[in-house]
């Protein structure tokens, strides 16, 4: 498997915090990547150091063998990298169609003049993104606001797949779900993997984090203490890592 | 059985019916209380299903419509603009002491009077964006600058003396309906259009209904509300000139009270104070119907006073059902 993502040595501090104490990992093409971690483990400033809100005060990111500065979420857009917030940034009052599109409706004109949306052409680019994930979403018109927690993060997740993102990050989406629409986004997640989409996961849930993801990593206190595939390593093991027990265990330098 | 749908009823329509559903809820509510309102004051006074009357109405309802247009773009936003009445009468006085003390051009005059109108806008607007006062506090500081500089123009006297072919633009007709409300329905139809099918209307509706999403996927948020902000004093501002023409005299005390008049229409006509929703055509009857219960409380004898405190009542209330329609959806 080609790399898509490489992570080098990043390193970030908050005053006197040290969230982030040079973490390294390796993120495939079509790989989904869990992470693991209690909170203030350095889940999150990891992960918003890839999606370009944070700058890493040392070390870099290679995307495709190319270093990566990033200065804003909309260069790590353009990169290629969407993030899935855990409020999903949807508007609730417009419809499927126009969040996939939004602020890259395409155009038509009309009476030769005026530069309309073109609306027949989202509703049937939706109507076959739709059908290709089976979000069970009625059609296009249906708005945000009607949809339960998990279309929409279908509707989030569709938006990624559309407009072609390298590597989705989902900030612990079925934190707010039922346990049926749980399974709908892990299956959702792997779609994205079947497409070969690169996925960083974060979750709670450790079961349905191994029951999704290819590899899972843990975090503690700002570093990267473990990483398996998720074959070769249980719930028991993770827990062992995100307390840290493990690591007096071997007596490793934290 | 599907996954999600087990927890959605099994029989939940198309969005695009629910869509149309939830659209003519919000008309059928104005239409329904314009018919019951004309009812009740053609039994009050004869004289108000007359040809003369509706014509009356057709005029007045022309200058709450195009508040009601640039108020339906600012609501959707989720901000609000209650400084209208005011820039309406700032912008009244200015064409008309154009063209009464300084003999311009009654086009010019015109043209003047909307720049005034988009500067006025423009400040909200630089307000709101870059030094992030709420829209409520901007257009209120809107309304006090308007208005205190509507009353120095002339020390607070009014200005007479328009020529007639300015006056042309309320007692003129064409097919039977004054030209005001032509330029009215001219506003509404274009109004309509750029909201429904433009990216400019999109971007609208996306900034109200959720502004973070908006700056997400690349919105310039702050670019878009000066825009929305500028051309909704352009519309003020072309109300004022019509009021002039209506009145035959500018004053500084023109479209008091305006605003509430428009923010009723908007709400009425199905747009909600916290952004996302609006249609014009809504707006468009709120207004029909704010004007009739105007024109019928006059026609009925009522006080103007008491007009006064049904308004209030009318605009209290309007809100209050918006936000029963939003627990409701």
């Amino acid at each position: 498997m080609t790399a898509l993502l490489e992570v080098k040595n990043v390193k970030k501090r908050f005053g006197a915090v040290e969230a982030l104490r040079g973490v390294t990992f390796t993120l495939g093409e079509g790989e989904v990547l869990g992470i693991a971690g209690d909170n203030g483990a350095g889940k999150s400033t990891l992960i918003k150091t890839i999606s370009g809100v944070h700058r890493p005060d040392q070390g870099e990111l290679l995307l495709k063998g190319t270093p990566l500065q990033l200065r804003s979420p909309r260069e790590a857009r353009a990169a290629g990298i969407e993030t899935i917030y855990q409020d999903l940034a949807l508007a609730d009052h417009l419809g499927v169609g126009a969040n996939i599109f939004l602020g890259r409706e395409p155009l038509r004109w009309a009476l030769g003049f005026l530069p309309v949306i073109d609306t027949a052409k989202i509703a049937q680019e939706i109507t076959n993104l739709l059908g290709r994930i089976e979000s069970h979403i009625p059609d296009h018109e249906t708005k945000v606001m009607d949809l339960s927690g998990g279309q929409r993060q279908a509707v989030a997740i569709a938006r990624a797949m559309y407009w072609k993102a390298r590597l989705v990050i989902m900030d612990e989406p079925t934190a707010a779900l039922a346990a049926m629409e749980s399974k709908n986004v892990v299956k959702l997640a792997r779609a994205l993997a079947d497409e070969g989409i690169s996925v960083i996961f974060i979750d709670h849930n450790l079961p349905e984090l191994l029951g999704v993801c290819d590899r899972v990593m843990v975090m503690y206190r700002g570093d990267k203490v473990f990483e398996a595939s998720s074959k070769e390593t249980s719930q028991d093991e993770l827990v062992r890592y995100m307390t840290g027990y493990s690591l007096r265990d071997k007596g490793v330098e934290a | 059985m599907n996954d999600s749908s087990a927890v959605r009823p099994a029989s939940s329509p198309k969005g695009a019916q629910l869509n149309l559903l939830r659209y003519l809820r919000q008309l059928g509510f104005a239409l329904i209380s314009i018919i019951v309102l004309v009812v009740i004051f053609s039994l009050l006074n004869g004289r108000f299903f007359s040809y003369a009357n509706w014509y009356h109405i057709a005029q007045q309802v022309s200058m709450i419509a195009l508040l009601a247009v640039g108020q339906t773009f600012v609501v959707a936003t989720a901000g609000i603009d209650i400084s209208q009445g005011s820039v309406l009468a700032l912008t009244a006085m200015t064409c008309a002491i154009l063209i009464v003390t300084f003999h311009w051009p009654v086009l010019l005059a015109i043209l003047a009077a909307l720049l005034v109108g988009a500067a006025a806008g423009w400040l909200v607007g630089f307000s709101i964006v870059r030094l992030n006062v709420p829209p409520f506090i901007a257009t209120l500081g809107m309304l006090a600058i308007a208005l205190g500089l509507a009353l120095l123009s002339t020390d607070g006297t009014p200005i007479f003396g328009l020529p007639q072919s300015f006056l042309n633009i309320s007692e003129g007709r064409f097919l039977g309906i004054p030209h005001m409300a032509w330029i009215a329905l001219v506003v509404a139809v274009i109004a309509a259009f750029v909201l429904n099918k433009t990216r400019f209307g999109r971007y609208t509706l996306a900034i109200g209904s959720n502004a973070e999403s908006a700056r997400r996927v690349g919105i310039n948020v702050s670019a878009h509300l000066l825009w929305i902000y500028s051309l909704a004093g352009v519309v003020s501002a072309l109300t004022g000139v019509v009021y002039v023409a209506y009145t035959s005299a500018a004053q500084p005390t023109a479209g008091n009270n305006y605003e509430l008049y428009s923010i009723a229409a908007v709400v009425i006509g199905g747009g909600s104070l916290f952004g996302g929703v609006g249609t014009i055509l809504g707006s468009f009857l709120g207004a029909l119907l704010m004007t009739v219960l105007k024109n019928g409380t006059q026609l009925a004898g009522i006080s103007p006073y008491v007009e006064e405190v049904i308004l209030g009542v009318v605009v209290i209330g309007a809100v209050y059902i918006d936000n029963l329609r939003r627990r409701l959806r």
